[in-house]
C-alpha cells in the first residue's frame, strides 16, 4: 500500500474480494468495505447474544447449577429475551448528570473495540483465502493504540454520571488499563521479533512456516493472555466493576440500551482478545502446529480455537477470586513486566542465535519462574495500609510460615 | 478538489476548532475533553499524510494514555460551579503564547515546502515502519538513547515524588515500599 491517494490510506480494497464489489463508490470506500463493516456489526451483536447465554452456561456448570433453562430450548433463546428487555427499557439519567457527555460515552467505550475487530485474520472460508477487512501492515500497533482510545469513554462514563462510585470505578478501570498495557506491549514486541513483521497476517503466516507461538513463546502467551483479561475489567481483574462493593463502578447510573452497549464492547471484546491471542500465539487459522489441513476451512480452525479460548476466559472468571488493587498492581508491575522483558530477549536470541541457545534460555526461564512462582506461594504479605482483614491467607500461609 | 485536499481540510479544520474550544469554553473538563480530540484529530491528519505510524503513536499516547491522565487530575478535582478559571498571571502567558505563536509562523512562513505539498504532481511517499526503525537506530540513534534517558529520569522522578507522600500516611512504614 505504497501508491494511493491520502484519503485512501487505510482504505485499499482487501485482495480476496471478487472484482465487482471493490470498485469505489464514494471516496475509496467500496461496496465491499461497506458489506464487510455490515456483516462485522451484526456477526458482533449477535455472537455477543450467543457469548452471554454460553457464559450464563458455563458459569451455571461450574457452580453445579444448569444456567439458564426456561427460554427456549436449553435456554438459548434468553439472551434475544434478554435484549429485548434492554431495548424497551427506561433511558435514565441522573439528573445531576453531564447530560452530553453521559449519552456518548457508551459509544466511546465501544467504537475501538468495533475498530479493533478490523484486523482478525480470520483465515479461509472456501474459494476465499485469508479473509482480513483491513491487512494493516501495522497491525501489532494498531491494536494496541486503538482500544487504549477506551479509556476516554470510561473516564467520561465514571465522571459525568455524577456518582462517587462511577468516579472510584472509572479511576480504578483507567490505573488498571494503562498499567496493563505496558506489559501488553511488552509481550506483543516478542511476537514481532520472532515474525520481523507487525502485521497480523505476517504473524500467521510465520507460524505456520515455523510452529506456533504458543511454543515458542509461552511467557508471552501467558502475558497477552492475563493482561487482555485485565483489560477487558473481567472477573479476577474487574475491582473497576466489583458489583459487591463499588455497585457497577463506572455504569452505575447507565440503564437500559446504554448499559448494554457497555457490556456488548466488553463481550465483543472478549471475542476479540480470544481471536488476537489465536492469531498471535495459536497459529490462527492453521489446523494444527505444522498440519494445514483443509485451508478452505480456515474459518472453522480459527472458529474453534478462539471458542476454546473464550470458555478458558469465562472459566478464569468464575474460579478465581478478584485481585486487590495492590495485587493487581504487583502482578501487571513486578511479575508480568519482568517476565515480558525476559521474553523480549529472548526472542532476541533465537533471531541472533538460533534456536538452541533460544531453548535452553527458554528452558532455564520456566525453571526460574517456576521457582519464583513457588517462593511466591509460600510467603505471607502483609496489607498495605495496617488494614487487617478477617481471613484472607490461603491454606499454605498459616502462622507458622510467617516465620 | 481532489478528495484527499477535502479529507484533509476537514479533518485539519475540525482539529483546529476543537483546540479554539479548549481554550474558549468555560468547563475545565470539556476543556480537556475537546484537547483530547484535537490531538486524535491531528493522529488523524499524520494518517491522512500517510504516516500511519505516526498516527498511531499519536492517537496511543496522546489520546488513550496522556491525556487520559490529564482528565483525571481535572475530574478528581471537581472545581466548583462558575468558578471563574483565570489565573493572575494570564498577561503573561499571553505574552508567551504570542511569542511561541510568533516563533511557530516564522517557521511556517520561512520553510520551503515545494514537494512536500500533497497533490498530483508529488504524491507523498508512505515511510515504512522499517526504514523508519533503521534511521532510529542508526543516524538518529544517540537522540534517541537520550530520549530514553530522560523518560527514565522522569520516571524516577514520580516514583521519588509518590514515595515520600506515601511513606507518612502508609503506616507501619509500608509505604515505603511502593
Amino acid at each position: 500500500m505504497s501508491t494511493e491517494t491520502p484519503a485512501a490510506a487505510l482504505l485499499d480494497p482487501p485482495s480476496w474480494m471478487p472484482g465487482v464489489l471493490i470498485a469505489p463508490i464514494i471516496g475509496g470506500f467500496s461496496l465491499a468495505d461497506f458489506l464487510g463493516l455490515f456483516a462485522l456489526l451484526n456477526f458482533i451483536l449477535f455472537f455477543v447474544m450467543f457469548e452471554i447465554w454460553l457464559e450464563r452456561k458455563v458459569a451455571g456448570h461450574i457452580q453445579l447449577r444448569r444456567g439458564p433453562l426456561h427460554v427456549g430450548p436449553h435456554g438459548a433463546l434468553q439472551s434475544p429475551a434478554d435484549v429485548l428487555k434492554l431495548l424497551t427499557k427506561e433511558d435514565l439519567m441522573p439528573a445531576i448528570a453531564d447530560r452530553r457527555i453521559f449519552r456518548i460515552a457508551p459509544y466511546l467505550v465501544f467504537v475501538p473495540v468495533f475498530l479493533t475487530f478490523l484486523i482478525i485474520p480470520w483465515g479461509g472460508l472456501g474459494p476465499l483465502q485469508n479473509i482480513v477487512l483491513r491487512p494493516f501492515d501495522l497491525a501489532l500497533v494498531y491494536l494496541v493504540a486503538i482500544p487504549a482510545l477506551q479509556a476516554i469513554g470510561i473516564v467520561m462514563a465514571g465522571w459525568s454520571s455524577g456518582n462517587k462510585y462511577a468516579l472510584l470505578g472509572s479511576a480504578r478501570f483507567v490505573a488498571q488499563l494503562i498499567s496493563y498495557e505496558l506489559p501488553m506491549v511488552v509481550s506483543l514486541l516478542g511476537v514481532a521479533v520472532m515474525a520481523e513483521s507487525l502485521s497480523l497476517t505476517r504473524v500467521v503466516d510465520v507460524q505456520r512456516e515455523t510452529l506456533w507461538f504458543i511454543f515458542l513463546q509461552p511467557i508471552g502467551f501467558v502475558i497477552f493472555f492475563i493482561a487482555s483479561m485485565a483489560e477487558m475489567s473481567r472477573t479476577p481483574f474487574d475491582i473497576a466493576i466489583a458489583e459487591s462493593e463499588i455497585v457497577g463502578g463506572p455504569f452505575i447510573e447507565y440503564s437500559g440500551m446504554r448499559w448494554g452497549i457497555f457490556f456488548l464492547a466488553e463481550f465483543a471484546a472478549v471475542f476479540l482478545n480470544a481471536a488476537l491471542a489465536v492469531a498471535l500465539f495459536m497459529g490462527g487459522w492453521q489446523f494444527l502446529p505444522g498440519l494445514d489441513l483443509l485451508p478452505e476451512l480456515g474459518v472453522f480452525w480459527f472458529f474453534g480455537k478462539t471458542m476454546t479460548l473464550i470458555v478458558v476466559i469465562q472459566w478464569a472468571r468464575f474460579t478465581l477470586p478478584r485481585l486487590r488493587i495492590d495485587q493487581l498492581m504487583d502482578l501487571a508491575w513486578k511479575a508480568l513486566l519482568p517476565a515480558g522483558f525476559v521474553n523480549l530477549i529472548l526472542s532476541a536470541v533465537y533471531q541472533m542465535y538460533g534456536f538452541l541457545p533460544f531453548a535452553i534460555g527458554l528452558g532455564l526461564t520456566l525453571v526460574g519462574l517456576a521457582l519464583l512462582l513457588l517462593a511466591y506461594r509460600n510467603q505471607r504479605r502483609p496489607i498495605p495500609g495496617g488494614i487487617q482483614l478477617v481471613s484472607v491467607a490461603r491454606p499454605s500461609a498459616e502462622p507458622a510460615a510467617m516465620g | 478538489m481532489e478528495l484527499g485536499a477535502v479529507a484533509f481540510y476537514a479533518v485539519a479544520g475540525a482539529s483546529l476548532v476543537a483546540a479554539l474550544g479548549v481554550v474558549i469554553t468555560r468547563h475545565v473538563v470539556y476543556s480537556a475533553l475537546l484537547l483530547i480530540l484535537s490531538l486524535s484529530l491531528t493522529g488523524l491528519v499524520y494518517l491522512l499524510l500517510l504516516a500511519d505510524f505516526l498516527a498511531l503513536v499519536q492517537i496511543l499516547i496522546y489520546g488513550g494514555t496522556v491525556s487520559v491522565l490529564l482528565l483525571f487530575a481535572l475530574m478528581l478535582t471537581r472545581p466548583e460551579d462558575g468558578a471563574v478559571l483565570n489565573h493572575r498571571g494570564w498577561p503573561l502567558a499571553a505574552v508567551g503564547a504570542l511569542l511561541l505563536l510568533g516563533a511557530l509562523l516564522f517557521g511556517v512562513l520561512t520553510t520551503d515546502w515545494t514537494g512536500a505539498t500533497p497533490g498530483p504532481a508529488a504524491p507523498p511517499s508512505r515511510v515504512s515502519v522499517e526504514e523508519l526503525g533503521e534511521a532510529l537506530y542508526s543516524t538518529w540513534a544517540v537522540p534517541f538513547e537520550v530520549a530514553s534517558l530522560v523518560l527514565l529520569v522522569a520516571l524516577l522522578g514520580a516514583l521519588q515524588i509518590a514515595r515520600s507522600t506515601d511513606a507518612p500516611a502508609g503506616g507501619r512504614g509500608e509505604g515505603a515500599d511502593r
